[in-house]
């Protein structure tokens, strides 16, 4: 259902995409590794439209982002939904109200009902007690919580998450882990995850991929990906310092 | 050579930049204006938060300010009035200066110091730290949703800020009036309502004098809440991007109320 071919994007000079290829097919929960600054929230924005390509197709369900007018673009946004890197909450807004702004704004539902929703949503990530609060007034794991919720709360088809459990404690990074496999269960949610978290990665995956350099190396099984012989994915997986690695062209 | 070419290169840059921003800046009215029918009965609290900021907040500064100037007006006029043996003219000189073009100018400039660089900071740091993106996601129309409640809210409380601040001044002008220039209260008074009062040519029982300067105060509103959201919304690059954002909104407001002002006063004096 996401399709990404050959894309390019530069910031002044600074090339940050450089021929990024990936299918996403519904149903799949596809997890993208890679260091810090590599371009994967770059990736993501472009998906649902908030950065147009240098050069590239991106296709949501047929429909091409970059070339979408508003009614498409509001399509697909509300298909695919970005749970940012940095909650991005609205500052003046009570974490309830956060919530249930997406419910608020489609104008579809009774109130009662949506309450309903935005507390189940926010009790499933242990947020409730803290639904009254401003968002100045909670944590960056707590905002990170809230955010979660009103991507969730929404119930779209698909969820590109950047970095869910960046920011929080084990537990709660393990809680999280297990609410995006719930929501992977029925087979019919398709997701795409950014992390570091190599036990989110492991637990969450149908498939992995490394975004190294501008494009994303090796889309493989956990399983195949674990045993790879790329050096470049050897590195990341123990640790070490891929400069070190032979043929790295940096 | 190449100087002359680079500073060249740049003024035009700076200018089809000021062209491009002024042409956001209309297109962001226009839709704000367009989704009053649909948007503003869910935006109704939005527009009561913005009026106790664009209202209630500034009220004392407005009141403080006009008061003085009311006193100021009516000392420096007073004060020419009374060499030519007219100081019994005060009253008609401070109402008509008041409620024509002080009024709504001064009260649109501490509008602006107070709520137009509030409004462009806080929508600023909404677009850099990506809260505006993910309205976006979502679907939310952020002109609609932060735009058009303040763009309201302005356009309500300036007139509104206005009178009361002429009001104010007014009175500053009675209390000089009467203390520096012994010119008694009901002579002033008497005065200032004959100048003031509607000619059969005005609109409804309004006077001239004061209908428009409430005009010329609503246009204010809608221009320094428009120019300000506008700014904000294409703030970037973090913290500096925000306090660039803010200095752009005001200095543009400032300009464009004393340009706009002398056109309407143009239009209905001339
Ligand atoms: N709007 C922008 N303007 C200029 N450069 C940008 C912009 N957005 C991102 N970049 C640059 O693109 C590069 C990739 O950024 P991106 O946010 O995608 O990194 P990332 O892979 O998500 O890293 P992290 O894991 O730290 O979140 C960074 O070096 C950043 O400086
Ligand atoms: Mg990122």
């Amino acid at each position: 259902m996401i399709e990404l071919q050959d894309v390019h994007k530069s910031f002044g000079d600074f090339h940050v995409l450089r021929g990024v290829n990936l299918r996403l097919e519904k149903g799949e929960t596809l997890v993208v590794l890679g260091r810090s600054g590599t371009g994967k929230s770059v990736t993501l924005k472009h998906i649902v439209g908030l950065l147009r390509p240098d050069s590239g197709k991106i296709l949501v369900d047929g429909i091409d982002v970059p070339a979408a007018d508003a009614e498409q673009l509001r399509v697909v946004r509300r298909q695919v939904a970005y749970l940012f890197q940095t909650g991005a909450l609205v500052n003046w807004l009570s974490v309830r109200d956060n919530v249930a702004l997406p419910l608020v704004e489609k104008r579809t539902l009774p109130p009662g009902e949506i309450r309903e929703r935005v507390d189940e949503s926010l009790a499933s990530l242990g947020m409730l007690e803290a639904a009254e609060r401003m968002p100045a007034e909670i944590s960056g794991g707590m905002k990170k919580r809230a955010a979660l919720a009103r991507v969730l709360v929404a119930q779209p088809r698909a969820i590109l998450y950047d970095e869910p459990t960046a920011g929080l404690d084990p537990i709660m990074a393990r809680t999280v882990g297990r609410l995006i496999r719930d929501v992977q269960s029925s087979g019919e949610r398709t997701a795409l995850v950014v992390t570091h978290d190599l036990e989110l990665a492991f637990a969450v995956a149908t498939r992995i991929g490394l975004h190294y350099e501008g494009e994303l190396i090796e889309l493989a099984d956990p399983e195949d990906f674990k045993q790879s012989r790329h050096p470049i994915i050897r590195a990341f997986l123990d640790g070490e310092d891929d400069t070190a690695v032979e043929g790295n062209p940096r | 050579m190449a100087t002359l070419k680079d500073t060249l290169e740049a003024r035009g840059r700076a200018i089809r930049l000021t062209v491009l921003e002024a042409g956001f800046a209309c297109q962001i009215l226009s839709q704000s204006v367009r989704r009053l029918g649909p948007d503003l009965r869910q935006r109704w609290r939005f527009v009561l938060d913005q009026f106790v900021v664009c209202g209630i907040s500034p009220l004392p500064v407005v009141c403080v300010v006009g008061l003085f100037t009311g006193m100021l007006l009516a000392l420096q006029v007073g004060m020419e009035l009374a060499k030519l043996g007219q100081s019994e003219a005060i009253a008609n000189m401070i109402g008509v200066i008041l409620f024509r073009e002080m009024g709504p100018f001064m009260t649109s400039m501490i509008l602006t110091a107070s709520v137009g660089s509030a409004m462009a900071a806080e929508i600023g740091t909404m677009r850099v730290s990506e809260e505006i993106d993910a309205l976006e996601c979502m679907s939310v129309d952020p002109v609609s949703f932060l735009v058009m409640p303040r763009i309201v809210a302005m356009a309500i409380m300036t007139p509104m800020l206005t009178f009361i601040g002429c009001v104010l001044g007014c009175l500053g002008g009675g209390i000089v009036a009467k203390t520096q220039l012994a010119v008694s209260g009901s002579v002033y008074f008497r005065n200032l309502l004959t100048s003031l009062e509607a000619e059969p040519d005005s609109l409804g029982p309004f006077p001239e004098e004061i209908y428009t300067g409430l005009i010329k105060a609503f246009v204010f509103g809608i221009l320094v809440a428009t120019v300000s959201c506008a700014a904000g919304l294409k703030a970037s690059g973090g913290a500096i991007g925000v306090g660039r954002a803010v200095r752009t909104a005001v200095v543009r407001c400032f300009l464009m109320l004393i340009i706009i002002g002398y056109y309407i006063s143009w239009m209905f004096f001339k």
